[in-house]
């Protein structure tokens, strides 16, 4: 399990360095792609809400990207942190219910988690985001995440062993 | 049962939250090494990364792309030298007027990579730093005087650019060959509008944009945008008009950092 832990850790690094360097030739309408977020909202869905263990994978998540980024060091662990357990909330309520892991519980789910990361991120910075072109950028951010975050859910569905 | 291992818990979690708080307040004031650090570390792999990624997107984008970038390429190197002419004609009739002298010197510059973009704001990491002699504040252009941004943070042997975009990012600009002046302010997402420009000004669809000493804060006639869509209303007392930027990041490598700046 510890050894799993450390390949996840390891393979986060990768993820924000392909992140900032590769994907990054690929915005779309000044909007890019945020896989570590991705991967934070799928670990936290899919790990049900009573286990915790995933809370060391999201940690590090945060750190690599604060690590990579002009924020200060804890902004992103934090923000990371508290979406991983808001999720573990929110599907407390959605998925328990009906024991599915289903698709339409997930999306509006990342959606929100979208939305709070890029907030907050911009409040930390101290660039408010909630004007006309702030939330146009957004939009086109939401739509750009949505479509990678629905492939990982299904990826992760067929494959819980990857990051479970 | 439950709710008493529930009450259980909370003192410890209140503890691991505050250890946790403590612990990255801390890790922030060695913020500088702990990042140079890391760069160091990961360069190799960003440049390998930054290189495939550049290789990708002009395989997406093809050869006519190609074409039209070095079309873009040439026609910023006139529109340069045009800023230049209009340049040398304003400083040659301000000699005959006042017969003093103000040749300008060209920079001083350091050459750099960028290595990777953030991808929750507009700024980028290059891969020189204090050790190169780039300091706070330096501007940051590509070799056909395009203007990318400034120096935000400077580590030892790396240092982030905050892009003209960047929604912290607010300086004064003037369409060269009409003297109109205004400010440029980034709007995040590698958006930049034009703002302040009195609404008398002729302001015109493809004009281009150079950077203005009155701010202090990049020298002259740098390469800014061309201007895309002029907003003018009846009831507000400045024009705004939307900037389309010169820099490009999927077609960039490299970038040049002024060292003397003469603002």
């Amino acid at each position: 399990m510890k050894y799993k832990t450390l390949i996840l850790v390891l393979f986060l690094y990768f993820l924000t360095l392909f992140q900032g360097s590769f994907l990054s030739h690929f915005d779309i309408f000044g909007a890019s792609l945020n896989l570590v977020l991705i991967f934070v909202c799928l670990l936290s869905f899919f790990e049900g809400s009573y286990k915790y263990s995933g809370i060391v994978l999201a940690f590090f998540a945060g750190f690599f990207v604060d690590i990579f980024s002009k924020s200060y060091l804890g902004a992103s662990i934090l923000l990371l942190i508290i979406i991983y357990f808001l999720i573990k909330q929110a599907i407390y309520i959605l998925r328990d219910v009906s024991k599915k892991y289903s698709i339409f519980y997930f999306l509006p789910i990342f959606i929100c988690s979208i939305v709070f990361y890029d907030f907050f991120i911009g409040l930390v910075s101290g660039q408010p985001i909630l004007f006309l072109p702030g939330i146009y950028i957004l939009s086109a951010k939401i739509i750009y995440n949505l479509f990678f975050a629905i492939i990982g859910f299904y990826i992760i569905k067929k494959y819980p062993a990857l990051v479970l | 049962m439950n709710l008493n291992i529930k009450k259980r818990r909370i003192p410890k979690i209140i503890v691991i939250a505050l250890a946790l708080i403590l612990a990255l307040f801390i890790l922030n004031f060695f913020r500088s090494p702990v990042k140079n650090f890391f760069y160091l570390v990961s360069s190799p792999v960003q440049k390998l990364f930054w290189k495939m990624g550049d290789n990708v997107s002009a395989l997406f984008n093809g050869s006519l792309e190609k074409e039209i970038s070095d079309l873009r390429q040439k026609n910023q190197e006139l529109l340069d030298q045009l800023s230049l002419l209009d340049q040398y004609k304003k400083e040659n009739e301000d000699l005959r007027t006042a017969l003093g002298l103000n040749l300008q010197k060209d920079f001083k510059m350091v050459f750099s990579q960028i290595i990777s973009k953030d991808a929750s704001e507009d700024s980028i990491l290059i891969d020189k730093g204090a050790e190169d002699g780039i300091a706070k504040d330096m501007p940051a252009i590509d070799r056909q005087k395009v203007l990318f941004g400034k120096v935000s943070e400077v580590y030892n042997n790396f240092s982030r650019v905050v892009l003209i975009s960047d929604k912290s990012s607010v300086f004064d600009a003037k369409v060269g060959n009409k003297e109109i002046y205004g400010v440029v302010k980034g709007e995040g997402g590698l958006n930049l509008y034009f703002d302040l420009v009195s609404r008398d000004a002729d302001l015109q669809i493809n004009d281009v944009l150079t950077t203005s000493v009155l701010g202090g804060k990049f020298p002259n006639d740098l390469l800014v945008g061309e201007i895309q869509k002029i907003n003018k209303e009846d009831i507000k007392p400045f024009q705004t008009a939307d900037i389309k930027p010169f820099f490009d990041l999927s077609k960039t490598d490299d970038l040049f950092i002024i060292t003397n700046i003469k603002r």
